[in-house]
């Protein structure tokens, strides 16, 4: 061992008492062999800056999305007609569509059809189905409980609106645009920058709070962690746009009988 | 605020900021000439010994705190903590700007990435600290509100359950009745909605010590939901606190980056 008085051989730096390495040059002053070791690496700053960019675009994407829903809302407190949604929702379908292009390497191959063999099919069928029954007890244990839940369709039956266009505002509509832009753009993006887990967990944590509700955030949470596995299952996005609409579906039936 | 810095060579970095009075620089103990302030931004460089050049630098924050930084020969040094800082491969002690532990030889973190930590520390607190917030206010709504839903239900005991009250500006009416069961209700769902948030912070935050960016990238998003709901129900929430949702907003965008940071050298 080098007395604290020596400097390492290589970098000069005084060593320090009982040192057994340079702390400047990581040389072992035991053998005599300076730097063995490497430096830590530092982060690539092109790397980070080009990523930074990429999350500032998908941040753009939720922004633009959370600002029509301010903007709806505020509508919606001084008038009830059901005009303002359907423009809003055109709205979020057009920026949706925008952003879907300008990521359309990344979208292009999700949008065929799911390659695989029947009897899997089914099985993700059976998934399916039981998700949504647990879905279904989630919300009559919420209305049980007497949590008032805000109706789909109260502004447009009291204007007439035709059960054919409910049914593409509420089902069809939401279910293309948010699978298209939660498992579509931002999973695809965010797996680049995150890995999949991360993608997994962050898109479907954005999908439930852009419902603007706290008290079904857990229910959306799981939606989007079940259509954001679908789509890394089948590596398409229209199973998930199909059980999405499906569950609107179900809602719109739910509501336009009263049950 | 005072920081310092412990330099090769066993010299002494310090630079003191006071609210009144002047800033000092000091080497060894020794004032060094020249002015700074938090408030501007400004470099003040110094000649050490063995031909080192010192460069103390100072960036105002806008809404944050300012970054103050130390270069010797264009390396970013780290300023000295309260605690000790241990190497992570052998537990020994080490000295902050050491690139490798004396007693194992292990590699230790560069500057930039004890300031990357320390951002995302901040941004995590943050989390946790908005946790707490959600939890206090939801209690305290939840009881100011119950007073008050009380009140509102007393004056209208004397009327008849069907009988029809003018509600929103949309024109929607509501019976007796059904404004009964909704001030009932109400004090209860700003709790629950408050504790739901408080939850969802508090997991976050504990999750954010495991994986900070995407705790922070799901924090943020909430935090800008949770504005926006506010403004919903009351357009004029959307200016309250106007400063402190800056500020955490900046925090937590500053730990998004911080954790960009982490991940690329990580990986």
């Amino acid at each position: 061992m080098y007395p604290s008085s020596s400097a390492c051989p290589k970098c000069a730096l005084p060593a320090r008492a009982g040192a057994s390495f340079c702390a400047g040059c990581g040389g072992n002053l035991q053998s005599l062999n300076p730097g063995l070791h490497q430096v830590t690496p530092t982060a690539p700053r092109a790397q980070v800056h080009e990523q930074l960019l990429e999350i500032k675009r998908i941040a753009w994407l939720f922004g633009l999305l959370l600002l029509s829903s301010l903007v709806l809302g505020l509508v919606s407190r001084v008038n009830d007609s059901p005009w303002p949604e359907a423009m809003i929702s055109a709205l979020d379908a057009l920026i949706i569509v925008a952003f879907a292009v300008r990521y359309r390497t990344a979208i292009v191959p999700l949008l065929r059809l799911p390659q695989m063999r029947w009897l899997e099919g089914l099985q993700l069928i059976a998934m399916a189905v039981l998700f949504m029954l647990v879905l279904r007890a989630f919300f009559s244990t919420l209305h049980a409980w007497g949590v008032p839940m805000a109706e789909m369709t109260t502004g447009l039956r009291k204007f007439g609106w035709s059960v054919s266009v409910m049914f593409v505002l509420i089902s069809v509509m939401p279910a293309l645009f948010e699978e298209l832009a939660f498992r579509g753009v931002i999973q695809s993006n965010l797996e680049n920058i995150l890995g999949p887990r991360d993608a997994l967990i962050i898109q479907a944590a954005l999908f439930s709070v852009l419902h603007l509700s706290p008290l079904i955030f857990p229910s959306h949470f799981a939606m989007g962690l079940f259509f954001g596995w679908m789509r890394t299952r089948t590596r398409s996005l229209y199973p998930g746009v199909a059980i999405h609409a499906t569950w609107n579906a179900l809602v719109l039936f739910e509501e336009l009988h009263g049950m | 605020m005072k920081m310092k810095w412990e330099l090769e060579h066993n010299t002494v970095f310090e630079a003191k900021f006071v609210a009144f009075g002047r800033n000092t620089v000091t080497v060894d103990g020794v004032q060094i000439p020249g002015k700074v302030s938090l408030l501007r931004k400004g470099e003040l460089a110094y000649d050490l010994s063995h031909y080192r050049k010192a460069v103390l630098s100072i960036q105002p924050g806008y809404v944050t705190a300012p970054t103050i930084q130390l270069h010797v020969d264009g390396k970013l040094m780290v300023d000295s903590r309260k605690e000790t800082s241990r190497c992570t491969a052998c537990g020994k002690s080490v000295i902050p700007n050491d690139r490798f532990c004396a007693s194992c030889g292990a590699t230790l973190p560069t500057a930039e990435h004890y300031g990357s930590l320390r951002q995302v520390a901040e941004a995590t607190g943050a989390v946790g600290v908005l946790a707490w917030l959600f939890l206090i206010s939801g209690v305290i709504m939840f009881f100011v509100g119950r007073s008050q839903a009380n009140a509102a239900l007393e004056k209208l005991t004397a009327l008849a359950p069907d009988a029809l009250i003018p509600g929103t500006p949309a024109g929607e009416s509501f019976t007796v009745a059904a404004l009964r069961t909704q001030l009932a209700w109400e004090p209860w769902a700003v709790l629950i909605v408050n504790v739901i948030l408080a939850l969802v912070m508090a997991i976050l935050f504990f999750w954010g010590k495991k994986s900070p960016l995407a705790a922070v990238l799901i924090a943020t998003a909430t935090y800008a939901v949770v504005i926006v709901v506010g403004g919903i129900v009351d357009p004029a929430t959307i200016a309250q606190g106007l400063i402190i949702k800056i500020f955490i907003v900046a925090m937590l965008v500053k730990g998004i980056r911080a954790g960009l940071e982490l991940r690329a050298v990580q990986t």
